[in-house]
């Protein structure tokens, strides 16, 4: 069993030195695109990491995960429209936007199961979706362009491209870490167990409802972390951030890395939006060829890219 | 009240064409247990196919019976080919597989039709307003979506309720396991009704496209209004999909057509002109979200458990 | 039974038009080894999930330790010292090593690496699951009462982490948590699995998994447990040991038992009823149901059984 492990775990430590250095690449061969792309893999990344606690670790099987880009977004778009430039304030409102979503919109989607809830939480998103369309104030349709970065006193420029990355690496890898930190507690255990037998875990003394509800909040309030920073990156947010196809490129990402794995998502995010980016720049018609990709993985490659590579150490 | 009326009527016929749409989702769902997301690309090829067959045969009827065969055809060689591989999966492989068609769909249509859009004109005879009450007037043509979605209702309801394939359909939704028990060639079964799945999709994209212009990604909007409608319906549930359906046709309608002007009672005119399709299209969701926290397994389910 | 531990009165469950449980009044008192035992379809698996709380009564009340808990929700009910263990309905085979690998790819979830499996002359080998039951396949509906992901002593400590405390703790490592793997290693000893406490509970046989169920029940700290057919699927050897494992548990914690195993029944238990379509048609002492001639009457089958140690 420490074999594959291994296979994991060097791929992980591998994509880990890589991203590092990636500025550092960057500079050198001055290819400035490959640093903005990967912002935004990293950003996303830490999306996807957040919607694999729910679904991986939780069985929460969430359709409506790119609301709270959405909401991050637009803490810091509207905050900044309205004069309010300070990230120590726009960020922890993003966050605490997201966290309130998630509480409301998991109450009530948790009363449900399987099926039921997946469409349930995709209905909230496209909620969210129109709510945003139909701020006129705030652009609706067109949406608001972000015309400062958020702004940390000093404490570190947003504006440059490099430090801006690390930045994103750093909330990346807090967020694995925390991660981590929290499977592995007495929650997280309990929130696995329910996955696995939700009658047994009654049975022991474990009321579900609960438990799955601040996980569902703890994954939202990540998630809205990776729309401050999505807002930053790309100077402007839209109601189409939260559109359900996004939601299902989240999905995807999850899927694609591993559910359930630690770096599954970030490996997921890597190798999707690579995956796009080189297809689209081969073809105009790269959905031909990533659609029937996406048919075939799920045909054979059973649990994702991580799973894979457990298989490959194993035999 | 001519207006109230008419938009009656609309949201009837949408909800009518809603129905189609639900009604080969839920049977898919139900008895494949297969979360098909690429059910609005089925919708949306019925449109292309309409729109370019009636354009070649230069005939409207004619044009639409070939694009019926051929969205049929279509679903049956997806089922063959790449459908029937994921029953027995996770939901969440089928979300993944369907999702992944979507994008193939989509940018096929790109490729073959071109990024504008189709138009899909109609016939003269079907444009005249008719007076279906005196002093009513209603056009004809969704007047004929409200006849032929009737009639496709009335017998789907009882190729379902008075036939054996129907008996085993019915059975098959409440209890999945027992028809195979009953010796009957599930494979061909399934195919036969993935294909009226596909069928009914199809023709609701083709009644729907003289109405919105035929475009790539109309599938994907109605896609998300047919999935609440199962679920308000209750899943497995065809009579729950067609009252369902009526309800969110009328909901939707009835909400874009007199929203605007109720907002603009209590807001100022720009505002209300931009939060209200926001918010009629919110309705829906809202409703949504209501049978499913006080009912969970919807107004009218299949299987008694 | 004026203390008794368990008192269940004029309990009624309907399903439809059919009374599974049918004005059932019982008493079990405090360190008895009380065992309900009945035909199939006799309401005892209903009766059960009414104790525990998996499922609402329509009228009736159920005291335990003189608390009306009619209407606790079930995870409540185990913090007041009620625990149960699963039934699992169908086994097929001998148990040992191998036998869950066998039914597993009779029944379609294991792919075999090579050979083949007929069943009515129709080579069902690669057949998916889903399609072996239609087929008529006696299918095992294995209720996974476990958590399979996880090692035996997870499955403990989890149970142990239940009532130590609460579990809104997101930072510390619990498998390091040395009060809990304690705990439930003395759960896992207790029934004789502590040298399987690492393996996980897809790789444990079928009778360790019976075990581990009885050693998850315990971990809670139990007043009273509701066992439902522990010895279902067990072999002869299995069966003894449970049985001896039950008649030193009977000491310390209040035991219902629902069994089929008579001999299990009539070595065991203090006091027994018989359940017939959802309601009680004798209650007492073994020597006493031995010769109740309606218990014989409703055993029909099983009359043998009874009558064997009459």
């Amino acid at each position: 069993m420490t074999a594959s492990l291994n296979a994991r775990n060097a791929v992980a430590a591998l994509v880990a030195v890589l991203l590092l250095l990636l500025p550092l690449y960057s500079e050198l061969s001055g290819n400035i695109f490959v640093l903005t792309l990967f912002t935004r893999i990293v950003i996303f990344a830490l999306a996807a990491a957040s919607l694999n606690l729910i679904m991986g670790y939780g069985g929460m099987m969430s359709f409506g995960h790119a609301a709270y880009l959405g909401i991050g977004g637009y803490a810091v778009g509207i905050l900044a429209f309205e004069g309010v430039g300070s990230g120590f304030i726009q960020w922890p409102v993003a966050l605490a936007a997201s966290a309130l979503f998630a509480l409301v919109i998991g109450a009530l989607s948790l009363r449900t199961r399987g099926v039921y809830f997946i469409m349930i939480t995709l209905a909230f998103a496209q909620m969210a979706y129109y709510v945003a369309s139909g701020l006129a104030r705030y652009g609706g349709d067109d949406g608001l362009t972000i015309y400062k970065r958020s702004d940390f006193a000093g404490l570190i420029n947003l504006s440059s491209r490099v430090q801006f990355y690390y930045l994103c690496l750093f909330c990346l890898a807090g967020g694995i870490y925390l991660i981590w930190r929290i499977v592995n507690s007495r929650f997280g255990l309990v929130v696995q167990g329910l996955r696995s037998n939700e009658a047994r875990m009654q049975a022991i003394g474990f009321p579900a409802t609960r438990y799955r509800l601040v996980c569902f909040v703890i994954s939202g309030t990540m998630c809205g972390l990776a729309g401050a920073l999505l807002a930053n990156n790309t100077d402007f947010v839209s109601p189409a951030i939260m559109y359900w196809t996004r939601s299902g490129d989240l999905m995807v990402m999850v899927i694609l890395g591993g559910m359930g794995s630690l770096f599954g998502p970030v490996i997921g995010a890597i190798v999707y939006l690579v995956l796009e980016e080189f297809l689209s720049q081969l073809t105009e018609y790269w959905a031909m060829i990533m659609g029937p990709l996406l048919l075939l993985i799920v045909l054979f490659g059973r649990g994702g890219i991580m799973g894979l590579l457990g298989r490959f150490g194993r035999g | 009240m001519l207006l109230v009326v008419e938009q009656f009527l609309n949201g009837l016929q949408f909800g009518l064409l809603l129905f189609l749409l639900a009604a080969g989702l839920t049977l898919v769902f139900g008895i494949m247990d297969l979360v098909n997301l690429a059910h609005g690309s089925l919708y949306m090829m019925g449109a292309y196919f309409a729109a370019t067959f009636v354009a070649w045969s230069g005939n409207f009827v004619i044009g639409v019976v070939l694009a019926l065969g051929a969205t049929l055809l279509l679903g049956i060689v997806l089922e063959v080919v790449a459908l029937r591989h994921l029953y027995g999966r996770d939901h969440l492989d089928h979300v993944l597989a369907t999702f992944g068609l979507i994008l193939f769909f989509n940018d096929a249509v790109r490729l073959i039709w071109g990024p504008a859009g189709l138009a899909l004109p109609l016939p003269a005879w079907l444009t005249v307003p008719v007076q279906i009450v005196p002093g009513v007037f209603y056009p004809a043509y969704r007047l004929a979506i409200i006849v032929v979605a009737l009639a496709v209702a009335l017998m789907l309801y009882l190729v379902v309720m008075r036939t054996r394939i129907g008996m085993l359909i019915r059975a098959g939704a409440s209890n999945r396991e027992m028809i195979g028990a009953l010796g009957i060639n599930i494979k061909l079964l399934y195919t036969l009704v993935f294909g009226l799945g596909a069928a009914l999709a199809g023709l609701a994209g083709m009644m729907q496209a003289p109405i919105l212009t035929v475009q790539i990604g109309m599938g994907e909007n109605i896609l998300i209004l047919a999935f609440v409608i199962i679920v308000i319906g209750g899943i497995g549930s065809i009579r729950g999909a067609f009252l369902a359906a009526i309800l969110v046709g009328m909901i939707d309608t009835l909400g874009r057509a007199f929203l605007p002007d109720l907002l603009r009672k209590v807001l100022s005119s720009a505002a209300a002109s931009t939060a209200a399709p926001a918010l009629s299209s919110m309705l829906i969701y809202l409703l949504m979200a209501i049978v499913l926290v006080v009912r969970p397994e919807g107004l009218f389910p299949a299987s008694r458990r | 039974m004026a203390d008794a531990l368990l008192r269940v009165r004029n309990l009624v469950r309907r399903f439809g038009g059919i009374a599974a449980t049918d004005n059932l009044s019982l008493d079990v008192g405090r360190g008895e080894l009380h065992a309900i035992i009945g035909p199939n379809g006799a309401g005892k698996t209903t009766l059960i999930s009414q104790l525990t709380g998996r499922l609402q009564p329509n009228s009736g009340t159920v005291h335990f330790a003189g608390q009306d808990i009619t209407r606790l929700p079930a995870y409540r009910r185990s913090a007041l010292g009620l625990a149960r263990s699963f039934q699992i309905t169908a086994i097929i085979g001998p148990n040992g090593a191998g036998k869950t690998t066998l039914i597993s790819q009779l029944t379609g979830q294991l792919k075999p690496n090579s050979g083949t499996v007929h069943f009515a002359g129709q080579d069902i080998t690669r057949l998916p699951a889903y399609r072996r039951s239609a087929l008529g396949l006696a299918r095992s509906f294995q209720i996974t009462s476990l958590l399979p992901d996880f090692t035996a002593l997870d499955n403990v400590a989890l149970a142990a982490q239940a009532h130590h405390g609460h579990s809104f703790h997101f930072w510390r490592n619990a498998r390091k948590e040395g009060q809990l793997r304690d705990a439930g290693r003395a759960a896992l000893a207790r029934v004789g699995l502590e040298p399987r406490a690492d393996v996980a509970v897809a790789a444990l046989s079928h009778g360790e998994q019976r075990e581990l169920e009885l050693a998850v029940a315990l971990a809670t700290g139990p007043q009273l447990l509701l066992l439902d057919e522990p010895m279902a699927g067990l072999g002869v050897t299995e069966s003894s040991r449970m049985v001896k494992l039950l008649g030193e548990l009977r000491r310390e914690v209040t035991i219902v038992l629902v069994e089929h195993d008579m001999d299990a029944v009539f070595a065991l238990a203090d006091r027994i009823t018989v359940l017939v379509y959802g309601r009680v048609i004798a209650s007492g002492t073994p020597a006493a149901i031995r010769g109740n001639a309606e218990v014989k009457r409703a055993y029909l089958g099983d009359a043998r059984a009874v009558t064997r140690h009459g």
